[in-house]
């Protein structure tokens, strides 16, 4: 989104505060950047600001420079190399977790998997929302596993589950592969009744393409952010089908996306889009016809 | 010195005993799961259609509307858009509580504490400042009479304060420095 920024603007902001100035590109407004250099003062020391400044004017993510992404009631922490959570992946797994809630605690034990996790964060707030806390003193009956293809996503998940004490655990593993993860799973003697994924989505076309937003093109990786239609052919086909489970959350970016897993799925199935409050389309959302699921077209704004 | 608090036994205690303590006021209002379902919440985004994984935003900003009034909040001080909203619906419960009942909401008990707790400083500095200005007055007599004393042994008859003044410049050196000083501060 190249837009120019009036050089009155760059005045404003030095008259401000010294450093202000170097947060306009990113920012685009003196108000949003007047956030973000308050943000900045109070998260880190002193000696650290300027340097702070310098990388945002490059346009680095300020969850990079921050270390954290605020993720519902947890503080995800952040790391170049893994996709920084979103507000609208937030949004859904909080609207979701209310859905599955009387479901879960209907259950003795309740498996939820996450695949392409990144940072970690879908199953840890999908933890943290449902599964019972120390205070509540009940029998923790929810398990959660987030999977990723790359070992730096890995490790930062599970230092998510540290900082956030919570009992979410981490395997490293290809979606397109499933073999190797679902050993490992069995191993830890878990069995999936539910599947959320945030798969890489971005069509490359769109990716390359010179509009495409800067922060997220040059600073976060690509291996998070590529990818199509593939990946919820895999999904459906690899997951859902053989694992049977009977309901499932995607997020996408495309409405084409979610025709193509209408279009896998049986006709035992039903499907809908759920849109974000942005109005945009956000997640495939499918469960099986006339089971405990049903419930979950509460979240669709519209169904196939 | 140590007489001192028993000299007015009644004032500041008095006043003090009526500004209530920062952990004994009303409760923040909370917004009622009732009032809930006649909120209107947008989370405004500003930029382009797109969003997800394509866009990464720093801010978030919520607003709600109450329907049946129209009142208006809107937040964006955190990062954390659980945090906005929490912040917006206190923000907003209390602007509902101030329309229904002005004069007993948690507001108007904060500025009556506000005032209370001035008033009573500015007692307090008041008394300061008299206490300054006895010590002052004291220490210029017992200078008065030093020199007077002076004057005195120098065989001159020491002049009266009056008289010195209505001589003009000529009689300044005469004069103690103080008294210029205190008659100015005075004015």
């Amino acid at each position: 989104m190249p837009r120019l920024i009036p050089q009155s603007v760059y005045r404003l902001a030095a008259k401000h505060s010294p450093l202000l100035p170097y947060f306009i590109p990113a920012c685009h407004n003196l108000a949003a950047a007047k956030q973000e250099l308050h943000w900045v003062k109070q998260e880190l020391p002193e000696t650290q600001w300027l340097d702070a400044a310098r990388l945002r004017k490059q346009h680095y993510p300020l969850q990079y420079i921050l270390g954290t992404q605020p993720f519902g009631e947890l503080d995800i922490r952040c790391k170049p190399g893994v996709l920084i959570p979103r507000w609208e992946t937030e949004e859904w797994v909080l609207q979701l977790a209310r859905v599955l809630s009387p479901i879960v605690e209907s259950k003795q034990n309740y498996g939820i998997l996450d695949l392409c996790t990144g940072t970690g964060c879908i199953p840890l707030l999908l933890q943290h929302e449902l599964g019972s806390t120390i205070k509540q003193s009940k029998p923790q009956n929810v398990r959660t596993i987030g999977v990723d293809i790359s070992p730096l996503a890995v490790e930062l998940a599970r230092k998510n589950s540290q900082t956030t004490v919570l009992p979410t655990q981490f395997v490293q593993g290809d979606v397109f592969e499933p073999q190797t993860v679902m050993a490992s799973m069995h191993e830890m003697d878990f069995r999936p009744d539910f599947i959320t994924a945030n798969p890489p989505y971005i069509p490359r076309k769109q990716f390359e393409a010179s509009r495409f937003e800067k922060s997220v093109k040059q600073h976060e990786p690509e291996l998070a952010l590529v990818g199509d239609s593939e990946f919820y052919r895999t999904l459906v086909e690899k997951w859902i089908n053989p694992m049977r489970v009977q309901g499932f959350v995607f997020e996408l970016g495309e409405v084409h996306q979610c025709e193509y897993t209408r279009d896998l799925l049986g006709n035992d199935w039903d499907c809908g889009i759920l849109y974000d409050s942005n109005s945009q389309v956000r997640c495939v959302v499918g469960w099986v016809k006339g089971g405990e699921y049903e419930t979950l077209r509460g979240l669709c704004q519209k169904v196939y | 010195m140590h007489a001192k608090p028993f000299s007015r036994p009644f004032s500041l205690a008095l006043l003090l005993h009526t500004i209530p303590k920062a952990n004994k006021l009303p409760p923040r209002p909370k917004i009622t799961p009732e009032t809930e379902l006649v909120l209107k919440e947008v989370f405004l985004k500003g930029g382009s259609g797109a969003g997800g994984q394509k866009i990464n935003k720093t801010n978030s900003k919520v607003q709600l509307t109450h329907l049946p009034t129209g009142l208006v909040v809107t937040n964006q001080a955190t990062r954390s858009r659980d945090q906005n909203r929490k912040i917006a619906r206190m923000i907003l419960a209390q602007k509902l509580q101030d329309m229904e009942s002005p004069e007993t909401s948690r507001t108007a008990v904060l500025i009556e504490r506000k005032q209370k707790i001035k008033a009573s400083k500015q007692k307090g500095s008041n008394r300061k400042q008299r206490e300054i200005e006895e010590e002052r007055a004291r220490k210029l007599a017992v200078q008065q009479a030093e020199m007077d004393r002076m004057l005195e042994e120098a065989g001159l008859k020491p002049k009266r304060q009056d008289e010195a003044a209505q001589e003009g410049i000529g009689s300044r050196e005469t004069k103690p420095s103080g008294v210029e000083k205190f008659s100015r501060g005075e004015k």
